[in-house]
């Protein structure tokens, strides 16, 4: 189907109001409006000119409800004095599309790495504390839900463990923190805090460690606890969540289904910064002389504990399983470029 | 099952009965530079823009759209969808926040989603429809005086009917909810019919329903003998640990079925529809569909995105020009609803109440 059969005229479809009929028409351009087949003018003030959106499908609505189709059309509605809108042109560059690429990608990457970071920060500065606490207790719910893992360890030990928590702490925060024990194999040697200031450490870490050891992890934990790690980790892997459903999500179905990859990704990434933050804190508190009546603490005792922790047989097996773990892929550091900090401040190294 | 879309739309002829199949005339290329400006100036006006991008973007896949020589419009106005945006949002963001938050609220608050959920799907088909337009005749979604009634019998009270029955009703409920939305819909004045389908529906159901056992007894096979190798203390063994990795593959293969399953009661639906004397056939295969997805899901992750316009594209096209009409007395026969000449004020409060709530169709 040619548009043109001579220079000014084209081929249409016209479309009676409601009705569904075809009727091929010969389109002309007048002074006073549309000519169709030579005999009908539709005055220019009774009809609607319609622009593509893309292609090159030209509407004209008459008033009386009747359609005009035109394929190509865009002189004709040139002759009836229709000049193109700023947001057709627009939608028409390439050279604006190509240009917005970068932009649009350097946008993209800025939210991505600084925006949701930000904002998920900001959103958790301004979380009232009793949130967090609801989130704690049904997280404290779900670990100790099963009886066959109450802890095995020794009342005496589990108060001396805790006052050296209370005193890290000090009276005015003390109230926020708490111990937890938890016997889990499948957990193995590890320790781990929750938004409100719970602390879990499991059976098996306490088996390998002794309290000056587990004191420093301690140090370590409660840095999470007071830079609000677990919030904010929670609140900026759902911001990324959403920011990648936005990017890729709706336009395949398995986009839905393996856009957590890369949310995976920087999410560990996030984890390392926290574990880094902690560490600091962890390293600040131990090289602190202790008071007069307090246990003795050093950097060097978190070096042993996380040496301890990593030469144990279950942390072997999961890494063995693993393989080599490439540094960002991994949650903590890698080991000995984490305590290079500790050994430099440890007086003599043990 | 009529399959052949070997048919000629050059004779373009449509007073003759013959078949045809859609066309789809969208490119990447073309659409391109129209997604970007969306993107920028949705951007740039912090959202707002969005409807007006929706619109845009609508009338460009419409309009690409070719049956029996004739395009699709969508005459949407992007303050409709505007205003619909603004609904949703009012009603959703508090909901997520008292359920973030555990707020007993929450319960109260999605107990009235759930009561206003079958008025919006009614609302939302209205809308969709009534800006659809093909060959100069509007779609429509019934406004008899039972639709109300049927959706809330459809949409509420069925699927509490598929509660207690512990899901053995669940498919006749969601067959009851298609052949309902079918049958209110209208092409101008005539109506759109559904024939019934619930064997089908049944047995697509059952190969769903197996494959999450499948799954779900795969899951438990893995970590089953794990939690137990870990209760007596016993060292984990690699083979244990190696296990784990057949889970990502597990879940592979339950999201392969479901998007297939997907697919064929799209079919389902489409085959039996019939608008008068015309039918519709649909020669979607799973091999080539489920491939489309996968590429189209590598073609975003390595573009970063920007393929979008392409992927888009490229669906539509094989969605659409698998799909053809059978037109034994041809497309010229049918006329505006009545409802249409309700008058301008009747048109204008129509558009505004309403509300486009992007339920995709």
């Amino acid at each position: 189907m040619t548009p043109e059969t001579t220079s000014s005229d084209w081929t249409g479809r016209l479309y009676r109001a409601g009705l569904s009929r075809a009727e091929t028409v010969m389109v002309r351009a007048s002074p006073q409006g549309l000519v169709l087949d030579g005999e009908r003018t539709v005055p220019r003030h009774t009809l609607t000119i319609v622009p593509p959106v893309g292609g090159d499908y030209w509407r004209f609505e008459f008033a009386n409800g009747d359609t005009l189709e035109v394929m190509g059309g865009g002189p004709l509605a040139a002759a009836l004095g229709h000049t193109p809108g700023l947001l057709s042109r627009l939608e028409g560059s390439w050279r604006l599309a190509l240009a917005s690429v970068p932009v649009l990608l350097g946008l993209g990457a800025a939210t991505w790495y600084w925006g949701v970071p930000w904002a998920a920060d900001l959103a958790a500065a301004h979380t009232p504390p009793w949130v967090e606490q609801k989130l704690t207790d049904a997280g404290l719910d779900l670990i100790f839900r099963n009886e066959k893992e109450r802890t095995t360890i020794d009342p005496a030990r589990q108060k001396r463990l805790a006052d050296i928590l209370a005193d890290m702490v000090g009276a005015r925060e003390g109230d926020a923190f708490r111990l937890h024990f938890l016997n889990s194999p499948l957990v193995g040697p590890n320790a781990f805090a929750l938004p409100g200031g719970d602390i879990v450490v499991t059976d098996q870490l306490l088996k390998i460690l002794d309290d000056e050891e587990v004191a420093a992890v301690l140090a370590h934990e409660v840095g999470h606890v007071r830079h609000r790690h677990g919030l904010r980790l929670a609140l900026r892997a759902s911001g990324l969540s959403v920011l990648a459903a936005v990017a890729v999500g709706d336009a395949s179905t398995a986009g839905h289904f393996l856009v957590g990859a890369p949310v995976l990704l920087l999410n560990l990434r996030f984890t390392r910064e926290f574990e880094a933050e902690a560490d600091a804190d962890a390293l600040a508190w131990l090289s602190h002389s202790p008071g007069p009546h307090e246990p003795p603490r050093s950097p060097c005792a978190f070096a042993r504990a996380l040496r301890k922790i990593v030469d144990s047989p279950e942390v072997k097996q999961a890494a063995a399983i693993a393989g080599h773990i490439p540094s960002w892929l991994a949650t903590h550091p890698m080991t000995e470029e984490r305590l290079r900090p500790f050994d430099a401040a440890c007086p003599a190294k043990i | 099952m009529p399959d052949s879309v070997d048919v000629s739309n050059a004779a373009d002829s449509p007073a003759q009965g013959s078949s045809h199949a859609f066309r789809f005339h969208g490119t990447g290329r073309e659409y391109f530079p129209i997604w970007i400006v969306n993107l920028l100036l949705t951007i740039v006006t912090l959202g707002v823009y969005s409807a007006w991008a929706k619109v845009r973007t609508q009338r460009y896949f419409h309009e690409a759209t070719e049956l029996a020589g004739a395009r699709f419009g969508y005459h949407a106005r992007p303050l409709s969808i505007l205003i619909g945006r603004i609904i949703v949002l009012v009603l959703f963001v508090p909901y997520i926040i008292l359920v973030k938050m555990q707020s007993p609220y929450a319960l109260v608050f999605a107990l009235l989603l759930v009561l206003a959920s079958p008025w919006l799907v009614v609302k939302a088909l209205r809308f969709r429809l009534r800006v659809t337009s093909y060959r100069g005749v509007r779609f429509s979604f019934s406004h008899e005086k039972g639709v109300m009634a049927g959706a809330y019998l459809r949409f509420l009270g069925l699927p509490f009917l598929g509660g207690l029955s512990l899901g053995l009703l669940f498919p006749y409920v969601i067959h009851q909810q298609y052949r309902w939305m079918v049958d209110n819909s209208r092409y101008g004045a005539t109506p759109l019919r559904m024939a019934p389908a619930v064997g089908r529906f049944y047995l697509l159901s059952v190969i769903l329903g197996a494959a999450f056992l499948v799954f779900g007894g795969g899951i438990a096979a893995i970590i089953i003998p794990i939690a137990q190798a870990a209760k007596v203390d016993a060292d984990m063994s690699a083979v244990h640990y190696a296990t784990f990795l057949l889970i990502p593959f597990l879940y592979a293969g339950l999201f392969l079925v479901a998007i297939a399953i997907g697919l064929k009661f799209l079919q389902t639906v489409v085959e039996r529809t019939a608008l008068s004397d015309l039918s519709l056939s649909a020669g979607w295969r799973v091999g080539p569909y489920v491939l489309l997805q996968f590429t189209n899901f590598l073609l975003m992750i390595f573009t970063l995105g920007i393929a979008y316009p392409w992927v888009r594209c490229r669906t539509a096209r094989y969605m659409l020009e698998r799909v053809t009409v059978h037109a034994p007395t041809g497309l010229d026969h049918f006329v505006a609803g009545a409802q249409d000449e309700t008058g301008a004020f009747g048109d204008q409060a129509a558009a505004f109440f309403d509300i486009d709530i992007g339920i995709g169709f």
